[in-house]
């Protein structure tokens, strides 16, 4: 066997450019905030020395091996490589499509996506692949934020390394969450349709009959919806960022989903329109609790940076789109729908608020 | 690290590690498409460690089967040169470590692998330790003697080889002693000894070890500057170890190799290592002969780079005499290879280690980077002929 392999090398001049390389895997992580991307490159060799890929055991990897091989690849990889972001474990998943080369040597390029709690200040990466099977076994490691970049090697004798952020200064953390705020505001675009439902009745109602309201009583009115839904999400974003209050995501998203079922009903209803601003601070308090998630627990200790930044950012986020909605929501003003009509009907109290 | 002019000339033909990588990923086109074809572990070696495989994990904690086993692969390494045998001899002893604790035959293997990965203070201290508690054991004075010579001990190494008079015989001890005196100035004395043993037949009995006397009586020759007998020196030893079916060790064929290159033999080198295993020791000879043939070289300085990336970007040692040579002599770039070999030389202090100091030193007239060299020369007297050469052309470069 052997002998006809190495004739079968004389044929080729490259051959000779086949040499046994030691086991050494490549893991090239870039963090951005709370995040962290990349790719492990593992050679298929080790692949097959930890989960015996070749299937048909000919000691010829074939591509539709791999990719057989490829959930027991990834729970390999998700067993053995940790990201540990100050502390806690980052939730990362794994992916591979692809192959590359270094050298002669081919590897199976495992992606890595990690998101952790909070923009991370250190960096934990726990490396345990093949260490069973190749104590030898070593990662050259490649860590990178916006502007540095640092290597490190891991092995059995060192498998897990902690590396520190350059300090990230608190206005570039608030800056960071302002930006995530945003960007989770006009990623929720059926949080923003919410706010059209509240706005909405608030714009079409009339106090007389025959022409609609004065701007400047709308901007105000539009105003004060809006705030009471930013102030009411804020107390209950804060409440549970900081951990007073701790409710399972699941019924939070239900109420979340009814609560914009009712908003839509009430909106038919002009004497709930003159409701606007108890309303919008009720589901306000709703939907905050839902923010809460997307920023994740920071638990009882959570940094107030964070968290007014991200409140910040939701808020111009929600400015914003409100500012750009003001032409249309005037223009919709003109229209004079049925419902938003009889005023005559209220009772006098609901008729001077807003 | 690497100088800048290095890393561009490295970087031109091999790409940035992290560029390449993730730079040019691609997507087989058919499932069917082999991507990697391995070596099929068979043969005689890997039949016995199938065997001792099966027997192990159905009784994992057999101290006397891992030790075996982890034996195995280390002999396969030998011959072979594929650093992944070491990893699996080193996960087969894992449940047990070198504080003491570790039953005899399982420590020597510990040990042997601690040699291997060039951790040789660890593995003199626990060899110290285990000495302390089996005196009379051959294995570990014998161990001893070859860290000691390899480090350029030589009165630790001596004391070593004379208890082996003891434990394992005089033609061992014999033996052992040549190795030591023909690098310290009793090359002559050396050649001798091992020419009145062979006449006597002393070490036909064990192939494997007639082999490696018979390497050590031709770098006796090639270091008296007898190169036709070190040439049949060589060829003997050769065919000592593919007697009963076994096969050289790589140190063996590297050494030859070099000889090779030094006589000039550039075809022949490449047609020798025709038959050798694939390794770095086996693919940095070839590299060099190619080049000294003026053919392309692009496909092996693709691989070593790779291979010796760890070292040649300073976070280990291990490969450290690779590395320089590599750098010396197929990538041509002395300044580096200096500084690597230097690096070694502190580390080890075979003839091969020092000359690749010497070689870089003369190729860019620096004295100064090849005194540690030239100082363990003087101190023992050493009388290599090719490091006597080179020193003598350092004289100028002060």
């Amino acid at each position: 066997m052997k002998r006809a392999l190495l004739f079968g090398c004389l044929a080729t001049v490259a051959c000779a450019a086949h040499a046994h390389e030691s086991s050494l895997a490549y893991l090239v992580l870039d963090v951005d905030g709370p995040r962290v991307a990349g790719h492990w490159d593992v050679a298929v060799r080790d692949l097959e020395d930890a989960l015996r890929i070749d299937a048909n055991g000919d000691y010829r990897i074939t591509w539709g091996e791999i990719e057989a091989g490829r959930p027991r690849v990834l729970d390999y990889a998700h067993e053995r490589i940790h990201l540990v972001a100050d502390g806690r474990d980052c939730a990362t998943s794994f992916a591979n499509d692809s192959l590359d080369r270094h050298g002669s040597t081919t590897f199976a390029v495992v992606r890595v996506e990690a998101t952790c709690d909070r923009p991370i200040s250190s960096l934990e990466v726990d490396y345990r692949p093949l260490l069973d099977v190749d104590a030898t076994h070593r990662v050259l490691l490649e860590v990178s934020a916006a502007d540095w970049t640092t290597t490190s090697v891991l092995s059995s004798r060192v498998p897990h390394e902690t590396f520190a952020m350059r300090d990230q200064s608190r206005l570039q953390s608030l800056r960071h969450f302002i930006v995530e705020g945003v960007v989770h505001i006009w990623h929720g675009y059926d949080h923003l349709a919410f706010l059209g439902l509240l706005l909405l009745p608030a714009v079409l109602r009339r106090s007389s009959a025959r022409s609609p309201d004065r701007p400047a009583a709308v901007v105000w009115r539009i105003a004060r919806i809006v705030t009471a839904f930013t102030v009411a999400h804020s107390v209950t974003l804060c409440l549970s960022a900081l951990g007073f209050i701790d409710l399972p995501s699941a019924p939070v998203e239900a109420a979340i989903a009814a609560s914009i079922v009712v908003a839509g009903l009430l909106s038919l209803l002009p004497r709930a329109a003159a409701l606007g601003t108890p309303l919008a601070f009720g589901f306000g308090l709703v939907h905050g609790l839902g923010f809460a998630s997307a920023l994740g627990g920071l638990g009882a200790s959570g940094r107030l940076v964070s968290l007014a930044g991200f409140n910040i950012g939701v808020e111009l986020g929600q400015l914003a789109v409100v500012a750009a909605a003001l032409p249309f929501l005037f223009a919709v003003r003109r229209i004079d729908f049925v419902v938003y009509r009889r005023r005559r009907g209220l009772p006098p109290s609901t008729t001077g608020g807003g | 690290m690497l100088s800048a002019k290095t890393l561009v000339a490295c970087v031109a033909i091999v790409g940035n590690v992290f560029d390449t990588a993730g730079a040019a990923p691609f997507v087989p086109q058919s499932p069917n498409e082999i991507v990697v074809e391995l070596t099929p572990p068979t043969g005689s070696e890997w039949d016995e460690i199938h065997l001792l495989r099966a027997e192990l994990a159905a009784e994992p904690s057999a101290s006397a089967i891992a030790a075996r086993l982890a034996h195995s692969y280390l002999e396969l390494f030998r011959v072979e040169g594929d650093p992944r045998l070491i990893g699996y001899a080193a996960a087969a002893l894992s449940q047990w470590t070198l504080d003491g604790t570790a039953p005899p035959a399982v420590a020597l293997e510990l040990i042997a692998i601690e040699q291997l990965e060039h951790r040789f203070d660890t593995a003199m201290r626990a060899l110290e330790d285990f000495l302390a508690r089996h005196a009379s054991d051959a294995q570990a004075w014998l161990m001893r003697a070859s860290i000691s010579l390899a480090r350029g001990q030589y009165p630790e190494s001596t004391s070593a080889c004379t208890r082996l008079v003891f434990t394992a015989g005089a033609e061992t001890a014999g033996a052992c002693l040549a190795a030591v005196q023909a690098v310290t100035g009793q090359a002559r004395q050396a050649r001798e000894f091992l020419a009145a043993a062979f006449a006597r037949g002393d070490y036909a009995a064990d192939a494997a070890f007639e082999s490696w006397v018979r390497t050590l009586a031709a770098e006796t020759a090639v270091a008296l500057a007898l190169p036709s007998d070190a040439d049949v020196e060589f060829r003997t030893a050769l065919s000592a170890a593919r007697r009963d079916g076994g096969r050289p060790t790589l140190y063996l064929v590297s050494a030859y190799a070099d000889f090779l290159l030094d006589s000039g033999r550039n075809a022949d080198v490449l047609t020798f290592l025709t038959d050798a295993p694939p390794s770095d020791a086996t693919l940095l000879r070839a590299a060099t002969a190619r080049k000294r043939l003026g053919l392309v070289v692009d496909d092996e300085i693709r691989t070593l780079s790779q291979h010796l990336e760890l070292t040649l970007s300073g976070y280990e040692q291990t490969h450290a005499r690779e590395a320089a040579y590599f750098l010396l002599r197929v990538l041509d770039a002395p300044t580096d290879a200096l500084a690597l070999a230097a690096r070694n030389f502190a580390m080890q202090r075979e003839p091969l280690d020092a000359r690749l100091v010497l070689e870089a030193a003369v190729a860019i007239c620096d004295g100064a980077a090849a005194l540690p060299v030239l100082d363990w020369m003087q101190i023992n007297a050493v009388e290599h002929a090719t490091l006597v050469r080179l020193r003598d052309s350092l004289r100028d470069c002060r």
